[in-house]
Formats: C-alpha cells, structure tokens, sequence
C-alpha cells in the first residue's frame, strides 16, 4: 500500500465517512497508485452494502412461549427491589431509592424543594431534609403489593371517581374495593405507571389524612422541581391560556376544591419590581414617579433579590390579585410566584399531592397541545429530552417520598408558543 | 402526555429499518418499561423481552449459524438480562447492553466448542498492501436482479461470514447488522475505538478474501449500493 494511504483512510473510504472531494481524491489517489487495491476497496464496499441489506432472520414462534415461560418462572427472575413501603415505613430499600433520587436531583441541578407554610414565610429546606434523611424514619405498615392498584389497567377515573374527599378521613375499617390502594399505602412508589410520556402517580380514591400529615388547616405547599410545559401554535397561544382557565376551573369544580391557579409575574412585570427594589435600596432615594417600561433599562432582572420578597415587601404597584381560580388560601405565595416567573412559568396551579395524576389528566387533554414536564432549572433543560425525562421521574419520586396525600404541590406551568409539536 | 420523539435511524445511510426487522422501541419507551421492569412490573419485562428477543436472536444466529443452538443462547442472553436487570446502571444504551451479553454468551459458546477456521487478523492481506495477483472480477451472473441470484448470493455471503474467526464476525455483525457506531462496538467488546476501527478493516478484508475462496467469484450485492 502508498505510505500516502493509511489503513484508516480506506476504512473511511468504505464507511462512507469522508467528504464527497475527499472521496474523489482518495480514489483518484487509489487509480493512479494501485488499480487494483481500487478494484478491492469498491468490491469491500459492495461486500458492505450486501451485509447491511441482509434480513433479520426469522425469529421461531416458539420463542415466544418459551420467553414467556421464563418470565413466569420465578427462581430465574433476579431479585427487584422490595415493594415500596409507605413514606411512613422509612423501609432501608425506599431509604436508598430516595436517597439515590434525591442525590441525582441535587447532582443534576434541579432546584431544591422549597416548603412554604400557609402564612407566606418561605422556609427554605433542603431536599435532603424534604425526604426525611436528617431525621429518623417513622416506622408505619408495610404495602402488601398484591393489593397495590394496577393503574396501567384502569381507564383514568371520571369526575366522579376522583371527586376529592375534602372531608374527614373515610372509614378506617372499610375494605378497599378491588384494585384500590388504601390511603395508609400511599404513595406506593412502587406501582409508579408510566403513561407516554413522564411518569405520574396512581390515583387513590380519597385524599384522606395520613397519620402525622399536617390538618388540612395548616397546609404544607410544597413547589414542584420541575414545571408542566403546555405547547401550542403560536397562532392559538392567546387561547390556550383561556382554556388553561376553563380547566384548571373544572378541575377544581369536579375533582378538588383546594386546587388554586394563579397567574406569576410576567418577565416585564419582575424587571418592573426588580427595579423598585434597587431603587427602593438605594441612599439618595431618587424620585421615581414614572417608571414606565419605556423609561427603564431592560437589564438582565436579578432573581436572587427577588426570591426575598413577599408581599410586604412589594411596593403598592407591584401588589395585584394574581388569584385566578380555587381555594385562595392555597394560592402560590408571591416569592414562589417570582421563583417560578425566573423559570419561564407564567401560571402556577397548586393541588393536593394525591390529585395530581388527575391533574395532568386534565391538563392534558386542552385541545390542539401536546404536554410535558420538564425540569426548572437552565443547566438540565439543556439535555435532551430523553435526559430531561429521568431528571424529571428522580425529581418526582423525591417529591412524592415525603409527602402526604393532602400535601399541596405547586406546579409552575409554561404555556410555550411555538410550532405544533407530536 | 406525549411521547419525546421516535428513536433515531440506525442506518443514517439507509432510507429505514433492515428487511424484515421488527420495529424498534424509541429509548423514552425503553427507559419507561425498564424502570417499570425494575420496580417489578412483568408486564414491563415482558414487553422489554419480546421487544429484544429478534434482534438477540438475530445476532446469535449470525455469530453460530445453527438456529438450535441461536435459540438457546438467545435463552440464555435473556435470562442474565432478566438476571443483571436490577444492576444496570444506565452508564451505556440498554441496547448495547443487551448486545454486549449476547455477544458474550455467543463468543464464549464458539470458544468452548472450538469452531474457529483459522485465520489470525495477521493474515488477512487482501487490502494492507499484498493484493492477490491476477484478476479478482469474474462475470457476473446474469440477472442479479432474480430471487435465485439473491438467495445464492446471501448464502454464499454468509458461508463466508460464518468461515471467519469469531472475533472478526462478531465486529462485522455489530457494524453492519445491528449498526452500532465505533464507541458501541467498542463497549460491546471491551476494545478502544481505534482497535475497533482496525479490526473492523482487518474484518472486512477478511470476508472479500473468504467471498473469493468460497464463491471463487466477485461477490456482487443486491441489495443498495453503499
């Protein structure tokens, strides 16, 4: 061979890796240097072409019903991790799961969970504190898999299944009808479904207190790391936020009277704050009568001194009603409203941590959309899809560890404007 | 919810999947059934292992060549999957994974039975600078274009496949029936892309010269042209 032409060269002469000149160069290389090492590389290459249009063989249909044999056969399945206990069993195996969930949403740069309490003090707590790592597990009944609800097979509930037991706790003794978890065995991460699309959470038929959860009249809001991206053609944006409307209403109508839709604050709108509170910072206190948007520098807004606000905080113009639908008192507070404004949301929902499944249900079905969820934070949105999605299923199962059924989580939802999407 | 999206073409220069091959699991729907799988879900694993059985099956049958014995390492492939399911870690594809332990069961299957034709990486000359003297293109049959000609041609082909050493078929297998790129091949076979790369054109090599031992002929393709 040419000490001109290298073994890999010709290698990516036959792979069909190189340039189109490169190919032709390479070949004119080849014709003038060694006809027949030409003749070679072209038949290597028709070699190539008759491997790559071979078929699959013909897979025998007794494979089959011998796979499902195996299958069946339980001393050849290997060991899976033990059904899930309840978050109150603090079981070692779901210990480890949530530790292994809540470490990949630390490493993976969600944000952490924030807990707000009813009155609007933000309580940052860590996620590893959400899950109950600094603290003791408390140990409760176990979940008899058997009896764990197989939701892959049941139709998603209509209004009146779901319709939330906003009152106290059902009958203790009561069987579970068939198929049904109890509430003491939720949630069972264990029997997590996966629909097209990110994981949700099996339905459970009454939303009823658990041992040690807060009363309804104190509620623990916890926010949601990743957010419900609705997109839409731009050509039907402007009513799809009206229909958000209309179903975050049925929603709360039909299913779950605590559920409470506000609307965040739009990126002008947080500029306009962000403002306010520099100037408002400042010693010399200029006037600032007019600070229309024309007016001020649309500079990059600085959400860290935003997150500190509440609504003590903001200035007369920055406090509005933002309530949109539902239970007031379960409104997103005005520092979750900013944090989730940062990450493109422009509504918020808050809803029991057991009616959540049917919320995206609902949410789900706006005509002309497609949804998803999707992690908050810059540095994961950037992965692809297929990435975005296991962030998204460790962020959710971290979430719903430690949270009651009655918990309210707040789902930031963006309503994104672009070409219709499958 | 909707799907991410559907998984990618293998052959990016091919217009779609191989003949006859079953339609592929996008990796989103793999990732779900494989969480569901792990979380001890049979539905799951059954459809994960009905999912995979043709193309284990097929890579098998391509590497021993006799369907009794395919079959039974394809039972034996699935059954450390089922095994090895609750330690994958997702570090490579489910895919290269579940390939990697069929290449391993087959090649470990052609070791103990010692079915190797002689022919170290060494001695094959056909393209590394030794060219065969004389002529090495032969008229072609006529109409290439015929069942017959196409049956000839895909058996002479895999007469040939099946004469090289394991190793060498195991790569071509890889590269040109399951499309794997270098790094996939690489991580089936434990082997550096660069290694890959020159076993790959040593493999190559190979088949033409064993094409010509056997057929004593120019190969010629039917299916498309590269």
């Amino acid at each position: 061979m040419s000490q001109s032409i290298h073994e890999l060269d010709l290698l990516a002469l036959i792979e069909g890796e190189l340039p189109a000149a490169d190919a032709a160069a390479l070949r004119a290389a080849l014709a003038d240097e060694d006809p027949r090492l030409l003749a070679l590389v072209d038949a290597v290459i028709r070699d190539r072409a008759a491997l790559r249009a071979l078929p699959d063989p013909h897979t025998p249909a007794d494979l089959l019903a011998e796979l499902e044999a195996l299958v069946a056969r339980p001393m050849l399945v290997a060991p899976m991790p033990a059904p899930v206990r309840t978050r109150h069993a603090g079981g070692r195996q779901w210990r480890r799961l949530a530790i292994a969930a809540s470490v990949a949403v630390i490493l993976g740069g969600a944000a952490a969970a924030t807990i707000f309490t009813a009155a609007g003090r933000q309580t940052a707590v860590t996620l590893l504190a959400a899950v109950g790592l600094d603290r003791e597990a408390t140990p409760g009944p176990d979940v008899d898999p058997a009896r764990a609800p197989d939701p892959e097979r049941r139709p998603v509930p209509d209004a009146d299944t779901l319709r939330a037991d906003a009152g106290p706790a059902a009958d203790p003794g009561a069987e579970p009808s068939d198929g049904e978890a109890t509430d003491a065995a939720w949630p069972p991460a264990g029997t997590i479904i996966v629909h097209h699309g990110p994981t949700i959470i099996p339905e459970v038929r009454a939303a009823a207190d658990v041992p040690g959860a807060p009363a309804h009249g104190d509620p623990t809001l916890v926010a949601a790391p990743f957010k419900l991206v609705i997109t839409t053609p731009a050509r039907t944006a402007a009513a799809l936020e009206a229909r958000l409307h209309d179903a975050a209403e049925r929603f709360v109508a039909d299913v779950d009277a605590r559920a409470a839709l506000v609307s965040n604050f739009t990126l002008d709108e947080a500029e306009r704050l962000a403002l306010l509170d520099r100037v408002r910072s400042r010693a010399d206190r200029p006037a600032v009568a007019d600070l229309g948007h024309a007016d001020h520098d649309r500079a990059t807004v600085d959400w860290s001194d935003l997150l500190d606000l509440t609504e003590a905080d903001l200035p007369e113009a920055g406090r509005t009603d933002r309530h949109l639908v539902g239970a007031r008192r379960f409104d997103a507070p005005t520092p979750a409203q900013l944090a989730f404004s940062a990450h493109g949301a422009s509504h918020t929902i808050s809803v029991p941590a057991s009616r959540l499944n049917a919320l995206l249900a609902q949410l789900r079905a706006l005509d002309g959309s497609t949804t998803r969820l999707a992690p908050l934070d810059a540095a994961s949105r950037a992965a692809d899809s297929f990435e975005q999605y296991r962030i998204v299923q460790g962020a959710l199962r971290t979430l719903l560890a430690d949270a009651a059924p009655n918990t309210m989580i707040m789902l930031p939802i963006e309503i994104e404007a672009t070409g219709a999407r499958r | 919810m909707t799907a991410f999206g559907s998984a990618p073409s293998r052959f990016p220069d091919d217009d779609g999947p191989r003949p006859g091959s079953a339609a592929r699991l996008s990796p989103l729907r793999e990732l779900q059934l494989l969480e569901s799988s792990q979380a001890g879900d049979p539905d799951a694993l059954r459809e994960l292992l009905v999912s995979y059985q043709h193309r284990v099956y097929a890579v098998c049958l391509r590497m021993v060549r006799n369907p009794e014995t395919a079959r039974d390492l394809t039972q034996d492939t699935l059954v450390k999957l089922i095994e090895g399911l609750g330690s994958y870690t997702g570090r490579a594809k489910l895919s290269t994974w579940i390939i990697r332990i069929a290449m391993n069961c087959c090649l470990s299957h052609l070791r103990k039975q010692k079915l190797r034709i002689h022919k170290s990486l060494d001695d094959a000359v056909g393209l590394t600078g030794m060219p065969r003297s004389g002529t090495i293109t032969d008229p072609r049959e006529p109409g290439p274009g015929t069942r017959v000609q196409r049956d000839e041609d895909q058996d002479l082909l895999l007469r040939a496949l099946d004469g090289l050493d394991p190793e060498m078929r195991a790569i071509l297998v890889l590269r040109d029936m399951q499309g794997l790129e270098y790094q996939q091949i690489g991580d089936v076979l434990d082997a550096p892309v660069g290694t890959v790369k020159s076993r790959l054109f040593r493999a190559r090599s190979a088949l033409r010269d064993a094409i010509e031992r056997i057929g004593g002929r120019e190969f010629d393709a039917s299916g498309p042209d590269h």
